[in-house]
């Protein structure tokens, strides 16, 4: 019963992650084989009626392949690139981000008397950062 | 391989800053109303936040992996 929860729960996970790119590849591989059986289908065709220039055949049918392959790859980049930013904190992002630049500007205007320090700029350079409890032991030392 | 580690440390750092700032933001204020051991904390949270997912994934590929002989 626990095999079969944990089966289901991976499909569901995996289905709703990376559904766009898994019919994105079946579609690449129907269209691959779409291509090939047209491809066999013209050759047997050109076989009972005695053509012999079948050069350009092959040469339409690895286009065919290499096109569609680029298609494939080209639609997941604009899936990945658009994944990266479709989640909901980045949704909340954008709708504060109109909010933030009237305050930026008066943020700015009081960091230019400060210096543009970077607030994070020792943290960035620690080796091993410390956690809440690693200060309240320190403190109590 | 030392390099490797440092460049994967330093990556997961400027992400854990990254967040951190959103999460700031998105409280209302801004990383300067903080002192530096506070930021400290925060950006220690993400980073152990990021490590955790990052352990999690793993696992699944794992669990998937295993799942292959679940079926049969």
């Amino acid at each position: 019963m626990f095999n079969q929860l944990v089966k289901w729960t991976i499909i569901v996970g995996m289905w709703r992650k990376y559904k766009r790119h898994l019919v994105a590849t079946c579609v690449l591989l129907l269209s691959l084989l779409l291509i090939n059986y047209i491809h066999l289908d013209y050759l047997e065709f050109a076989v009972a009626t005695g053509s012999t220039n079948l050069g350009f055949s092959y040469l339409i049918k690895w286009s065919g392949f290499i096109l569609a392959i680029v298609i494939y790859i080209l639609y997941l980049k604009r899936v990945n690139t658009s994944s990266k930013y479709d989640s909901r904190l980045h949704k909340m992002m954008k709708a504060r981000s109109v909010v933030t630049k009237k305050e930026d500007k008066k943020a700015n205007s009081i960091s230019d008397e400060v210096g543009n320090r970077d607030p994070f700029a020792n943290i960035r350079a620690k080796k091993k950062l410390r956690s809440e409890a690693d200060f309240l032991i320190d403190k109590d030392d | 391989m030392l390099d490797v580690k440092d460049k994967l440390q330093q990556k997961i750092r400027e992400k854990a800053i990254s967040r951190a700032k959103t999460r700031i933001v998105l409280a209302g204020k801004t990383p300067e109303d903080f002192n530096e051991e506070q930021l400290e904390i925060i950006v220690k949270e993400e980073e152990d936040k990021i490590k955790g997912s990052a352990k999690e994934k793993g696992l699944l590929v794992l669990l998937s992996l295993l799942g292959l002989s679940l079926w049969t």
